[in-house]
């Protein structure tokens, strides 16, 4: 059992969509998950997953933040 | 209009090329402690040191201690914001600072942030941390750097490259050397960066007011961790400033930077390391201190002419404690620099200022880049002086004293008062060349002590009027010519007969 996954989500988020999300991760990780549910309306969308010491980010936010890099940067 | 429609298509085609990935993945630590500006982080592996760590929000802090289990973190602002439990990413990339002509008549912080108000273009980043130029891209010091004080420039020469310390208690006037150094420097386009580590904002903000104020500002670059910020901040400042001096260097210029100063750079590193726990040593400074200062100093170079010839002269500043520089960081950076100039507080009290300790102070390489012109008529200034200290202290006791004695003493005390100078005022290489040959001419041999000073700038003020073309023929080629020589010998009798005939109506 994996104790401090956290969730983080822009918005509110329904159970079923968690109940799904943590189904998911475990099949990936091999291991049973409860997130811990943290509301950061700074993500914009999606989520954002800490469990231990790796986030799975699909945020907005970084996603937005990934085009800037890739707008800002030369051609190659 | 053509090429704004292309653009657009350009940029069109960017975004239609843009794959968000399903979901970045990385590493994330938490923050288990927070005090006096470090953080202990757990969780993120395989950082680097020196690392910037994103707190989130615009905080920033770096690796400084690595460790199998944790990470010790020095926060470098906005450190009250850092809350327990709090996640944490590394960045990737060490600290850097902007670089380029964008900085030039800018105040900056350590990590780039402009501090005068308004916006910052940089022309790119270097990282504060890097390596000294390889000895095979060097050139040996053989251009002058002239600071425009006499004292220094005909007796302690600094050269294109090298570090002189300038070193002396509080308020013996060491920063307004380097001030003069860096006022000196506009006409010749050489690019200056001055350091202010630790120092009250009000006296930044004046120094700054000054430069700006003698028109040098457009030449120079103000990197400023004042004593309201962290002890994180003033230890990035010197390497801040010697990046950005670094960039001008390696694109072929020359470049002044200005440590101001280092005593208490290593007040502030001494302050981080007791608080990350590493063992303190002498004074309670860590181990690695001399490291701390001989990485900064040695970054100080001139560059061979297929490295683009650049240089960067360096003056670090150290302050003393009644004088004493056997303590620890002076012995320390008189040992790493080139040579040291000694400014002594008793002079200063007495009225000699530049307060310049002659004989303490030494410049280990300048003499070869000297012009010609302040080598020829400076050879035995610094004996003379010496012979004069010397005897001035016998004569105290006013035991009798032989013609021969007193002649020296009447030369040194016209000597000492020629080489007075008011704050921030600088002599270009013919003046200094002149007051020399005028003094070696014995023109001030008759002049009244108190009168020296006042009678120097009224024989300047006379040779700009009499022989332009003599002054001006010096500037340009740095050499004193016998023509020249014979030119300004002549001005120096017309003077002293208008002066002997002067003092004689009064």
């Amino acid at each position: 059992m994996i104790q401090d996954a956290v969730l983080k989500i822009a918005g509110p988020m329904k159970p079923e969509v968690i109940r799904a999300l943590e189904h998911r991760f475990e099949s990936l990780l091999h291991d049973s998950i409860e997130f811990h549910i943290e509301q950061d309306p700074s993500l914009i969308g999606g989520f954002a997953a800490y469990i231990n010491g790796t986030v799975y980010d699909t945020s907005l936010l970084t996603q937005l933040k990934q085009m800037r890099k890739y707008l800002t940067s030369a051609d190659e | 209009m053509q090429s704004l429609e292309s653009i657009g298509s350009y940029l069109q085609n960017k975004i239609h090329s843009f794959e968000a990935g399903n979901a970045s993945v990385y590493e994330y630590g938490t923050v288990h402690s927070a005090s006096d500006g470090i953080a202990r982080i757990s969780g993120l592996t395989k950082r680097r040191y020196g690392e910037l760590i994103s707190f989130g929000s615009d905080t920033f802090g770096i690796a400084m201690e690595l460790s199998d289990d944790d990470m010790g973190v020095v926060l470098v602002n906005n450190a009250d914001s850092v809350v327990t439990g709090a996640m944490v990413r590394g960045t990737g990339h060490i600290v850097d600072v902007p670089t380029g002509k964008a900085l030039l008549g800018r105040v900056i912080d350590p990590i780039g942030r402009p501090l005068d108000g308004k916006p910052l273009n940089p022309g790119g980043f270097r990282p504060l941390e890097c390596p000294a130029p390889a000895i095979m891209d060097r050139a040996a010091v053989n251009e002058p750097l002239q600071t425009g004080i006499l004292s220094i420039d005909s007796m302690i020469p600094i050269g294109k490259g090298q570090r002189e310390l300038i070193i002396g208690d509080r308020q013996t006037g060491k920063t307004a050397i380097a001030l003069s150094a860096m006022l000196n420097q506009s006409p010749q386009g050489v690019i200056c960066v001055y350091c202010a580590i630790g120092q009250k904002a009000s006296t930044v903000a004046q120094f700054v007011h000054t430069l700006t104020e003698r028109g040098a500002m457009k030449n120079c670059v103000v990197v400023s961790a004042t004593a309201s910020t962290g002890a994180a901040m003033q230890y990035l400042a010197p390497y801040a400033a010697c990046s950005i001096a670094e960039s001008f260097m390696l694109e072929g210029k020359d470049t002044l930077v200005v440590y101001d100063d280092l005593s208490k750079h290593a007040a502030s590193y001494r302050a981080m390391s007791l608080l990350l726990h590493r063992p303190p040593g002498r004074e309670a400074y860590p181990g690695d201190v001399f490291y701390l200062h001989s990485r900064l100093l040695e970054r100080a170079a001139k560059m061979s002419a297929e490295k683009g010839g650049g240089s960067m002269t360096a003056l670090p500043i150290v302050e003393t404690m009644a004088g004493d520089i056997s303590a620890y960081i002076p012995t320390n950076v008189i040992s790493i620099t080139d040579g040291q100039i000694y400014l002594e507080s008793e002079l200063f009290n007495a009225g000699v200022r530049p307060a310049v300790n002659i004989g303490l102070s030494v410049s280990r390489v300048g003499r070869v880049a000297q012009p010609a012109a302040i080598q020829k008529v400076s050879g035995q200034l610094r004996l003379n002086l010496a012979q004069y200290r010397e005897m001035a202290i016998f004569a105290q006791f006013g035991s009798d004293i032989d013609s021969a004695t007193k002649q020296l003493l009447s030369k040194g005390e016209r000597l000492t008062e020629l080489l007075k100078q008011s704050q921030s005022a600088v002599f270009k290489l013919s003046e200094q060349t002149a007051v020399l040959a005028a003094y070696n001419a014995d023109v001030f041999k008759s002049v009244p002590v108190d009168e020296v000073m006042r009678v120097r700038d009224a024989l300047l003020d006379y040779l700009w009027d009499q022989c332009r073309y003599a002054m001006a023929a010096i500037d340009s080629s740095g050499a004193l010519s016998t023509k020249t020589e014979g030119v300004l010998n002549k001005a120096f009798a017309a003077f002293a007969q208008a002066y002997a005939a002067d003092a004689k109506k009064d």
